[in-house]
């Protein structure tokens, strides 16, 4: 089992969401968050005025999925993703020791 | 101004803060205040809302309804994380007035963000809040179905990508930052490629059921969607339906699939019913588009496709005005694009009849008397934006008919959108400058009200609403800033002035005239003949136009006595010319458009001299005519004989353009005053080359010389007027912070001709900030960046807006490095940075015509070693050669779209640019060995690659003596008019004038050796590159 975070960003969130519907993954979890990579530092102009990037507003999906699907689901993201633009974000794929489903106590992989 | 504790402060404080509620300007002040409560629900909020809640407010208040904005803003806050949502507000500099401008306006578009809020981050980029062209729009469409395979996902994706478009066009259509033009634009775009999308969607699922449609000779025949109305103008509102019809090429049966075989017409039916469920289908997400399918043959009761033959059939036999009328706006917008050509070709010949259509002249009188009645009926209509009195149907009756009337003869009329066909019907002169340009205010006025009545809740009214309020508001959303009902007060009489006049128009256009009293004795046809006129009808009847006006667009008659004496001075001059015919045509229009100008028929009646200079120019050059056409006092600069035989240097051209800095003059008066010496210039710099005087090189140096003068002249004054509101930008050391401008394209090469665009871009030293002004107040410091970034688009503005004296230069930055990134201005630094990590063959290729023609010198070698070291630093590797012919070959297909009938000379087959690739590839390739090949212009470069041993020598003058010719032909075809540019329209007259412009004794004899030369052209193109 393995957890995929993936930081997007957040207009993209319904494609993601559809793209990794499409392919049979239902669960997930959603946060709203604020962060930077690379982009920080610099000015943008925006209409006009000038800005110091610094936090942007993204969104963090996470998803637990055995190991089989891991490939197919960080594909799916990145496709779903891409915009090709800097900002577009970025995923990890972390180890999972154990799941608990707490109604019922199921582990491992029926948990998920 | 609120404090922030009063949000979240006890009971006593509420009153207070609903009285500074009201006093901000919301109608319901104890509804705002409980909205701000349930903003902030918990102390934790309240206290990260409170940095931005001063500013917040004011944005709230300035909104066209406060109380809507405020409403919308607090449910959006409830489906998002708050503390993101607040920080976002606070940190970055667009999001308050973004929001409240949207939220206060739509209630439409605070509906699509409240159901997609994740698209604001997206509103808040800046690569996101600019124009989007229509490819981009593809790119993006494509982009986001990507992701997807199923047909129900890739619909869903199909909608997310129009709201999230429409979000974009409304925010900047509400924010100012796109005009009436660009917004319909973009919004006729967006419909446009989901119409492409949804064409192949269903075309694929008919192929996989039926196979491909063939025809009965058994090739593939294909269908293209028409847009008409306001798709087909690209004139789209946000709730317009889309007016669509659909043709396919020939009948015929499938060549069969799984579910067997078809006749063509089901097939096609198929897709269309495919096509229309998968735009207005009701999903989820929304519906992409409303159809309407009604102004196909027999309406509701016609077939949903039909073929060529069947459109050919029924249009010849029942083409009824308001049909032709309707086809004067259609437009593919996607589909197969062979069948869309042969349709275009079908409804140009419905539409427009040869000659003057006197026929039409009646029964459009009759429509417009139908139109008077239905009005004086409906009286509650009066007011009604697109019906009623002076409304939008009045001008879009009156352009269409002048279109129908003369669009026949003069192709230059056959545009769709309304604006734009005001603006030729002018340049024409159809209408006079005053009426074309009260009649194209007035549509933009009336369009924009229709628009902002229908973003409130995208329905499709047209009726100003009746309570106080709600015009208040809506007056808010057009941009008075006053309280509601003075807004409404202020917004109503404008509005009756501008429905008064067009009305106005509308009624004396149509109004019957006595005819003229007395007429001239014209000529006979056979005295026409005899004296050299081709098409002595023709002849005759543009000598009555000139001498008794238009119909519908008569003289005053106070010009009767001059046009009188007139006649036999014109005659004279006519018959001592080589073309008659086509300098009286031209001169007809010149008349026509000099109109009520009384002075100047009077000049050509009384000097036999400039009159026979201009009925000669008139025969020689579309173009100049239309420069005098707009102008018609340039006239006098040709009157001064000097002027027209001595060759101008750059000094000169400086010399002649220096009145644009005289004293107390407005910066608006010294762009116009630029615009117009910079035109008369260029008309004696044309008049010179069509004479003779100078050849086509002289020509391009002579245009290149006045743009680099217009350039100098328009920098200054953009730069001038930033220094005065930011102060001079200042290096870390304290030092004047220069800049250089770095020409690229014809200008680099100096090969500029009429019409050509300035292709430049702006490179400063180092980063730094300005000094402030001497004097201002208000004025600000800003960075390098930002400084030069506004002078490079202030310059764009300066040399290229289109004002009451034309325009001066179109400006293109298009090719400067990061095009697509924010920001006009590149640091050094930033530039080589650029190209080093982002630039690809094609921009390093455009850089091959480089050359600074402005700035600080010793910045200017620093700028040169750079572009040098970028360009030439490393040998590109013949294997890379591939890349540029790819490139080449595509611009063949995409922008040359040469047929059977039509040649294009710059991007055409052997055409202009295969000798310029041929040159900047191989300048690429030996230009790191050999410097002295590393030329901006064309012709030198060629030399050189053949000195330094690149090129045979034989091939090299073979190319400059072909590209020289190429070059002729394009400056003779822009200059005799030619639309678009650079086109040889086979079956037009611009062979045969081409032919006479450039001395060949006939038209064949033009076309075999154009043939000859870019198949030359081609076969040196190849050996060279592959």
């Amino acid at each position: 089992m393995k957890k995929i975070e993936a930081i997007i960003k957040p207009f993209k969130l319904d494609d993601v969401k559809e793209a990794l519907t499409e392919i049979g993954v239902i669960g997930m979890t959603v946060t709203e968050v604020r962060g930077f990579g690379r982009q920080k530092g610099h000015t943008e102009l925006y209409r006009g005025s000038e800005y110091t990037v610094d936090f942007l507003p993204k969104v963090k999906i996470e998803v637990v999925v055995p190991e089989h699907l891991v490939d197919k689901v960080v594909s799916t993201i990145v496709g779903a993703a891409k915009t090709g633009s800097i900002g577009d974000g970025k995923v990890f794929v972390l180890p999972i020791d154990e799941s608990i489903r707490i109604r019922t106590g199921e582990t491992g992989e029926s948990a998920v | 101004m609120i404090p922030a504790t009063l949000l979240t402060a006890d009971a006593r404080a509420a009153g207070t803060l609903r009285r500074s509620l009201r006093t901000l300007g919301f109608a319901d002040p104890a509804a705002a205040a409980a909205n701000f409560a349930a903003l902030t629900p918990t102390p934790r909020d309240a206290e990260i809302l409170a940095p931005v809640l001063g500013r917040l407010l004011t944005e709230l208040a300035a909104a066209p309804d406060p109380d809507m904005a405020l409403n919308n803003l607090e449910r959006y806050a409830a489906g998002v994380d708050r503390s993101v949502f607040f920080r976002t507000l606070s940190d970055h500099p667009g999001a308050a007035h973004l929001l409240a401008r949207v939220l206060g306006s739509s209630q439409f578009l605070a509906d699509v963000l409240r159901r997609h809020p994740g698209t604001l981050a997206w509103l808040l980029e800046p690569r996101t809040m600019r124009q989007w062209l229509a490819d981009d729009l593809a790119e993006g469409l494509a982009q986001s179905l990507a992701p997807f395979s199923t047909r129900e996902a890739r619909v869903n994706a199909l909608r997310r990508f129009k709201y999230r478009q429409l979000l974009r066009i409304g925010a900047r259509d509400l924010l100012g930052d796109a005009d009436l033009t660009v917004t319909t634009e973009e919004l006729s775009h967006v419909a446009d490629v989901c119409l492409a999308e949804a064409w192949r969607m269903a075309d694929a699922a008919a192929r996989a059921e039926l196979g491909a449609p063939l025809d009965d000779k058994g090739s593939e025949t294909g269908m293209a969607i028409i847009a008409m109305g306001k798709l087909g103008g690209e004139e789209l509102n946000y709730s317009s339906d889309i007016d669509l019809m659909f043709a396919y090429g020939a009948d015929g049966t499938t060549a069969g699939g799984a579910a067997g075989r078809a006749e063509n017409g089901r097939y096609f039916e198929r897709v269309c019913r495919d096509i229309v469920s998968i735009l207005e289908a009701v999903t989820d997400e929304g519906y992409a588009f409303r159809v309407d399918l009604r102004l196909r043959p027999e309406g509701r009761m016609g077939s949903m496709v039909l073929s060529l033959d069947g459109y050919r059939r029924y249009y010849a036999e029942r083409a009824e005005l308001w049909e032709r009328q309707a086809l004067l706006k259609a437009r593919i917008a996607a589909g197969d694009e062979r069948v869309g050509a042969r349709f275009t070709a079908l409804a140009r010949d419905v539409v427009y009849r040869p000659g003057f259509d006197a026929g039409i002249v009646e029964p459009i009188r009759r429509m417009k008397r139908e139109i008077d009645r239905a009005l004086t009926r409906k009286t509650d209509e009066r007011e009604n934006v697109k019906l009623g009195r002076g409304g939008i149907r009045e001008i879009e009756f009156l352009v269409q008919a002048l279109q129908l009337l003369y669009g026949g003869d003069d192709s230059w009329l056959r545009e769709r959108g309304t604006t734009k066909t005001i603006f030729r019907l002018t340049e024409r002169g159809y209408l006079t400058p005053e009426l074309g340009r009260a009649l194209s205010e007035a549509y933009v006025h009336l369009r924009t009200v229709e628009h902002r009545l229908q973003i409130l809740h995208e329905f499709q009214t047209h009726a100003l609403p009746k309570e106080p309020l709600e015009l208040g508001r809506l007056a808010r959303r057009l941009g008075f800033t006053d309280r509601p009902a003075l807004a409404a007060r202020r917004f109503h009489a404008r509005h009756r002035t501008v429905t008064a006049a067009v009305h106005r128009a509308f009624r004396d256009f149509f109004g019957e005239r006595p005819a003229p009293v007395r007429r001239l004795k014209l000529p006979s046809l056979i005295a026409l003949r005899a004296t050299g006129f081709v098409d002595p009808e023709r002849a005759r009847h543009n000598l009555r136009l000139v001498l008794e006006g238009r119909p519908l667009v008569p003289y005053a008659a106070a010009l009767r006595a001059a046009l009188e004496r007139l006649h036999p001075v014109l005659l004279d001059a006519l018959w001592k010319n080589p073309d008659p015919d086509e300098a009286l045509n031209q001169f007809e229009r010149f008349l026509a458009a000099a109109g009520p100008r009384a002075g100047l028929i009077e000049l050509l009646a009384d000097d036999p001299a400039v009159l026979g200079g201009l009925v000669r120019l008139c025969a020689g050059g579309d173009l100049l005519t239309q420069l005098l056409i707009t102008q018609p006092e340039l006239l006098t600069t040709l009157a001064d004989p000097g002027a027209r035989a001595h060759p101008k240097v750059a000094r000169q051209f400086r010399a002649a353009l220096a009145a644009v800095f005289a004293p107390a003059l407005s910066p608006i008066e010294r762009r116009d005053r630029l615009r117009r010496l910079k035109q008369a210039e260029e008309l004696t710099v044309v008049w010179r080359y069509l004479f003779g005087v100078t050849t086509i090189e002289r020509y391009s140096r002579e245009m290149t010389a006045l743009a680099e003068a217009t350039l100098a002249a328009g920098w200054l004054l953009a730069v001038t007027e930033l220094v005065d509101r930011h102060g001079v930008p200042r290096g870390a050391d304290g030092r004047f912070v220069p800049a250089v401008i770095v020409a690229m394209g014809k200008l680099g090469g100096r090969e500029l001709t009429t019409g050509s665009d300035l292709d430049v871009f702006v490179v400063f030293a180092e980063d730094g900030v300005t000094d402030g002004p001497a004097s201002a107040v208000d004025a600000t410091r800003v960075d390098n960046h930002t400084f030069y970034s506004a002078a490079v688009e202030r310059l764009a503005g300066v040399l290229g807006d289109i004002t009451a004296a034309g325009t001066a230069f179109a400006v293109d930055l298009r090719l400067r490095p990061g095009s697509k990134g924010s920001g006009f201005a590149a640091g050094l630094g930033a530039l080589e940075q650029y190209y080093d990590e982002w630039g690809d063959l094609w921009e390093r290729q455009t850089l091959t015509r480089s050359r600074i023609v402005l700035g600080d010198r010793a910045l200017a070698r620093r700028v040169r070693g750079a572009l040098r070291q970028l360009v030439y630093g490393t040998p590109l590797p013949r294997a890379d050669l591939k890349e540029i012919v790819a490139v080449r070959r595509r611009m063949e297909l995409e922008l040359g779209k040469e047929t059977p009938g039509r040649r294009h000379v710059k991007f055409g087959r052997g055409g202009l640019v295969d000798v310029e690739f041929l040159a900047q590839a191989l300048q690429l390739v030996h230009g790191a060995e050999h410097p002295e090949v590393r030329s901006p212009g064309t012709r030198a470069a060629l030399a050189a690659l053949a000195r330094a041993g690149a090129l045979p020598s034989a091939t090299a003058n073979a190319l400059v003596q072909h590209y020289r010719f190429l070059r002729r032909v394009s400056a003779a075809l822009r200059l005799l008019g030619a639309r678009p540019a650079d086109v040889i329209d086979l079956a037009g007259p611009m062979p045969a004038r081409v032919a006479n412009a450039l001395d060949y004794p006939s038209r064949r004899a033009f076309l075999d050796d154009y043939r000859q030369r870019t198949e030359a052209v081609r076969a040196m193109f190849k050996e060279a590159l592959t």
